[in-house]
């Protein structure tokens, strides 16, 4: 039955859009998730697996995959990396002692050859919170210099809702422009 | 009474007027009224032409009700209930009003009965008084006549007398004088008449008065009565304006109400004018518009057109000459000028082709440009709609207002009319109320006449019971006589023997004067003895008292001696006292000298003492000081020797200098071998934890991974699976590098053990299992793997064939494993396409299908 649905997809060419969003525990990858998908801010435990979720967005479909940030679970993102279309990264913007951590994480996961082709869009979260780190403090610290991807940095707060839906607009545009 | 009285004057020779005559008749009817009463009593009359006058008004009061009905006819047809109504109403005032009358001209019959029957009272006091004036005369010329008669009596007498005494006895005199003689009683007995007749006529009087007071009390009441009768009047009267300014005003209104209803039609009617025009004068600017911009339209394309026609005669001149040019040419450069020409023409015909599209262009601009200015219109044509709209409704709203006036001036009407029934009500009640005093005066009155005749009676009966009690007297004055002449008899008899007992004892009384005489000169014998004996016993009483003052005196004598001798003893106790106290004071005293004396001994001895102390002291502190100064003394000297010694010893130091370099470099080695010792220490415990820990994980995996080829899927899976490769500083601790870094030295340290101690192990195993499989529970790998699988197991294939590589990674499946699951997964997706082969027998890696 799947087999006939996803054939059917493909008849009418809204081939859906697999995106990632990635970044350590705690950056509220999960909250981003469910604030896109319901609109609204949900109760979260930490994942330890991963969050799927369909979002429609300008006629565009995006299958979203959450996965989780815990270290020990790190090293299993590299499973999902195979037809990934654009990534996610949620850094913590409060978080200034674990930006290292983040950016290491960032940079091994673009080496890699399976999202040579992907889009980037990070997400420097939590600026509802006072003290946090600014955009460019943020880009600095990942060195976002330095990429060759094609990329952008937004500031977000997920449980306000700020941000998100400039992000995904750059995002839908550049997926249309890229296709 | 009177009629005898009448009877016994006429047979006396009076004659009574016409007025008297009359007089019996009329006291009992008032209707009996004389015509001369009659004609004062319409000239007295004031209250008639006051009806005639309240006719006049009620006559004035009716058209002007017409005129309101006439009114309100004019107005609307709903107005005419209320107009009905009001002719009712106006109806019911007229009848009211009638009804009104009609009671004003009872009252007013009413008060003129009352005034003739006062009339007739006059009349029957003015009668009495006549009538009493009359008897008055009457019984002055009888009592005149009386006089006479007596007088001619008594000379008759006499002359009969002197006949008598002339010796004339004839029987014929006789019988005069007993004629005579019973003449006089007649007249005695006429007298007696008279004088009571008076008295009851006095009484008549009085009784007359009395009427006559209560007749003015009456005359109160009835002027009182007609005061309220006046006052209620008045109030019809002020209830009846009352009625016609409300009229008034109802018809003025009314007339607000018609004036404000034609000027609202007028209103509507110039509202509905001028938006007519207004939408005229829209129209007529429109099409004015229309007509300009058409125009404006027409003339730029007239321009345009005339543009466009200079520039292709230009063309065609410059093509027409260039034609004349080039007919002077050769061949060849006439075909190169014809070419010329026709790129021209070409380009030419480009650029009408770009012109064309563009004013394509520009009409479907216009086009669309038209079709919002209809939007626009269809806007403008809304708004007029909603301004008409709410025109309509402000209509409506002042339409409601005038419904609302009109209501209440109704309501105004009905308080009015509420008002006029209150008032007749009240109107009525008070005429019922003046009837009923007009009845409760006729009882009154007849009362009055009732008790008058009753008295009149009671009268006559007390006269007659009056001359019967006169009568009575008479007869016992004359047996009183008789009785007190006999008692007179027998007094002078008694006065005759008491008067003989008088002169007896005055016989005796003389002969007790003489006894007296007697016995008052012996009493003045005795007087003087008693005289003399009075003296001497004076004498002796004023001895004693001498003799009583001298004791006095002496015992007065011996109270202030006794007072003083206490005074004395008093005075002495005192002093004796004061003696005793004095003595106690001075023992005291002496005591506390004593006391002191002791005190300052031993104060005197302490203070000797602290003074040998202090000297003591003084001398050791000099001893003291001595020892100190020789102490320093001492010090001084040992400073001199330390002073050398010191020299001394820095002629030493200079040269132990280069000894003590040696030493701190000796010492810094040491610290460094203990630091490198700890070092070692630590590492050594470090490795020794390290080797425990992959004894436990060694001994777990043991049990887990008891299959021989085992370790040959984890060489595969290490080199399979590239996450295991991933060195980062972030990921050094995890558990799996744990297991990595385990993984390097396993097969020395794992394959020694299961040839000795392979048993040892197992019950290890045994025992733990519990721990293990809650540690393993515990493992966030564990999770992740549950939670993947679940979803792989639950998810549809399309979304499960993303998950294949990180179950394989997870458990670590070889390449071909991998493939087969994505082929099974892609069988079971596709319609059509062979199921992948899956082994048989002993190695089949699926359940082999039941049917």
């Amino acid at each position: 039955m799947g087999g006939v649905l996803s054939y059917f997809s493909a008849f009418f060419g809204t081939k859906e859009k697999r995106i990632l969003i990635l970044g350590l525990d705690g950056a509220g990858k999960t909250t981003i998730l469910y604030k896109l998908q319901v609109g609204e801010v949900v109760t979260t435990i930490p994942t330890i697996g991963f969050n799927v979720e369909t979002l429609m967005y300008k006629n565009l479909k995006f299958q979203v995959w959450d996965l989780g940030g815990q270290t020990s679970i790190r090293p299993y993102w590299r499973c999902y990396y195979s037809n990934t279309d654009a990534i996610i990264y949620v850094v913590d913007s409060m978080d200034r002692d674990r930006i290292g951590i983040s950016k290491q994480e960032l940079f091994s996961m673009l080496e890699e050859d399976e999202l040579r082709k992907s889009t980037l869009v990070v997400f420097a979260n939590k600026q509802d919170i006072e003290g946090a780190m600014t955009v460019s403090e943020v880009a600095n610290a990942l060195g976002l210099a330095g990429i060759k991807h094609k990329y952008q940095i937004f500031k977000t707060s997920a449980i306000k809702g700020e941000g998100l839906n400039e992000a995904m607009e750059w995002l839908a545009t550049a997926m249309t422009q890229t296709k | 009474m009177f009629a005898k009285l009448k009877k016994k004057i006429q047979d006396e020779g009076g004659s009574v007027s016409d007025n008297e005559r009359s007089f019996p008749s009329f006291p009992s009817f008032p209707g009996h009224a004389s015509p001369l009463r009659r004609e004062s009593g319409a000239t007295v009359h004031s209250p008639l032409p006051k009806t005639d006058a309240d006719s006049g008004i009620s006559s004035v009061a009716s058209p002007s009700s017409q005129a309101s009905d006439a009114s309100s006819e004019r107005i609307e047809g709903s107005k005419e209930d209320i107009l009905s109504m009001l002719l009712k109403r106006t109806d019911q005032c007229e009848q009211l009003k009638s009804k009104m009358l009609e009671s004003n001209s009872i009252i007013k019959e009413k008060n003129r009965t009352i005034e003739k029957l006062e009339k007739a009272l006059e009349k029957q006091q003015d009668g009495k008084y006549i009538e009493l004036f009359f008897q008055l005369k009457e019984n002055e010329e009888i009592n005149k006549k009386l006089e006479d008669y007596e007088k001619n009596g008594q000379k008759l007498l006499k002359g009969g007398d002197k006949n008598s005494l002339h010796g004339a006895d004839s029987p014929e005199l006789v019988s005069t004088k007993k004629m005579l003689v019973s003449a006089q009683r007649e007249l005695a007995e006429s007298k007696t008449l008279l004088t009571e007749k008076e008295q009851k006529l006095k009484l008549s009087e009085k009784s007359l008065k009395d009427l006559e007071n209560e007749v003015t009390k009456l005359q109160e009441k009835v002027q009182s009565l007609e005061a309220q009768c006046q006052r209620l009047q008045e109030d019809t009267s002020n209830h009846e304006s009352l009625v016609q300014k409300l009229n008034n005003e109802k018809v003025v209104l009314e007339q607000t109400v018609e004036t404000l209803n034609t000027d609202l039609i007028q209103k509507n009617r110039r509202l509905s004018l001028s938006e007519s025009a207004r939408t005229d004068m829209e129209g007529q600017h429109a099409t004015l518009l229309r007509n300009s911009e058409i125009y404006r339209n027409k003339t730029t394309k007239l321009l345009d057109e005339k543009d466009e026609h200079v520039n292709q005669l230009q063309d065609r001149i410059q093509t027409l000459e260039q034609r004349l040019k080039d007919t002077s040419l050769s061949g060849d450069e006439q075909t190169d000028a014809l070419q010329a020409e026709r790129r021209d023409l070409e380009k030419k015909l480009s650029e009408t082709r770009h012109q064309l599209a563009e004013i394509k262009t520009s009409w479907s601009d216009k086009i669309s440009h038209l079709e919002e200015q209809i939007a626009h219109l269809n806007g403008k044509i809304v708004e007029d709609s909603e301004e008409l709209a709410n025109s309509e409704k402000a209509n409506e709203q002042i339409r409601d207002n005038f419904h609302r006036q009109i209501e209440s001036m109704k309501k105004k009407l009905e308080n009015t009319e509420k008002q006029l029934f209150d008032n007749m009500e009240l109107a009525s009640s008070k005429e019922t109320h003046f009837e009923k005093e007009t009845n409760q005066m006729k009882t009154e009155l007849n009362n009055k006449e009732m008790e008058r005749i009753d008295l009149e009676t009671q009268l006559r009966g007390k006269i007659s019971s009056l001359e019967s009690q006169l009568l009575s007297l008479e007869t016992a004055k004359e047996h009183e006589k008789n009785l007190s002449s006999q008692r007179i008899s027998q007094l002078q008899e008694r006065e005759q023997e008491y008067i003989d007992n008088e002169l007896k004892m005055e016989k005796k009384l003389e002969k007790y004067e003489e006894e007296l005489g007697g016995l008052k000169t012996q009493v003045f014998k005795k007087s003087q003895e008693c005289e003399q004996l009075t003296g001497t016993v004076q004498g002796n009483s004023a001895l004693e008292d001498e003799f009583h003052s001298k004791i006095s005196a002496l015992e007065e004598l011996m109270r202030t001696a006794e007072e003083k001798s206490d005074m004395y003893q008093k005075s002495s106790k005192t002093f004796q006292h004061s003696l005793q106290e004095c003595t106690t004071e001075k023992d005291q005293l002496m005591l506390r000298n004593a006391e002191l004396s002791q005190h300052m001994a031993a104060q005197q001895r302490k203070f000797q003492d602290e003074k040998s102390e202090m000297e003591q002291e003084l001398t050791e502190r000099l001893a003291q000081l001595h020892a100190v100064q020789e102490r320093v003394a001492d010090l001084q000297a040992q400073t001199q020797q330390y002073a050398n010694k010191i020299g001394e010893l820095e002629k030493d130091r200079h040269d132990n200098h280069s000894t003590s370099s040696t030493n701190t470099k000796l010492q810094q080695q040491l610290t460094q071998l203990k630091e490198e010792i700890a070092e070692k220490n630590k590492a050594m415990k470090k490795q020794e934890l390290r080797l425990t820990d992959l004894k436990k994980t060694l001994q777990r995996e043991l049990r887990v991974q008891a299959l021989p080829n085992d370790e040959m899927c984890d060489a595969r899976g290490q080199s399979s699976t590239p996450p295991m490769h991933r060195k980062s500083p972030a990921t050094k601790l995890s558990p799996q590098t744990v297991r990595k870094t385990c993984r390097t030295p396993s097969p020395t340290q794992f394959h020694i053990p299961p040839h000795t101690d392979n048993s040892f192990t197992k019950e290890i195993a045994r025992k733990d299992d519990c721990d293990i499989q809650s540690a393993l529970e515990k493992d966030i790998n564990f999770k992740y793997l549950k939670h993947v699988i679940l979803k792989f197991m639950l998810s549809r294939e399309s979304e499960a064939l993303q998950l294949i590589r990180a179950i394989s990674v997870l458990l670590r499946f070889t390449v071909e494993e991998q493939e087969l699951i994505r082929d099974t997964l892609e069988y079971k997706m596709s319609w059509f396409g062979a199921r992948p082969s899956l082994g048989r027998g002993q190695n089949a890696r699926i359940i082999p299908p039941s049917y």
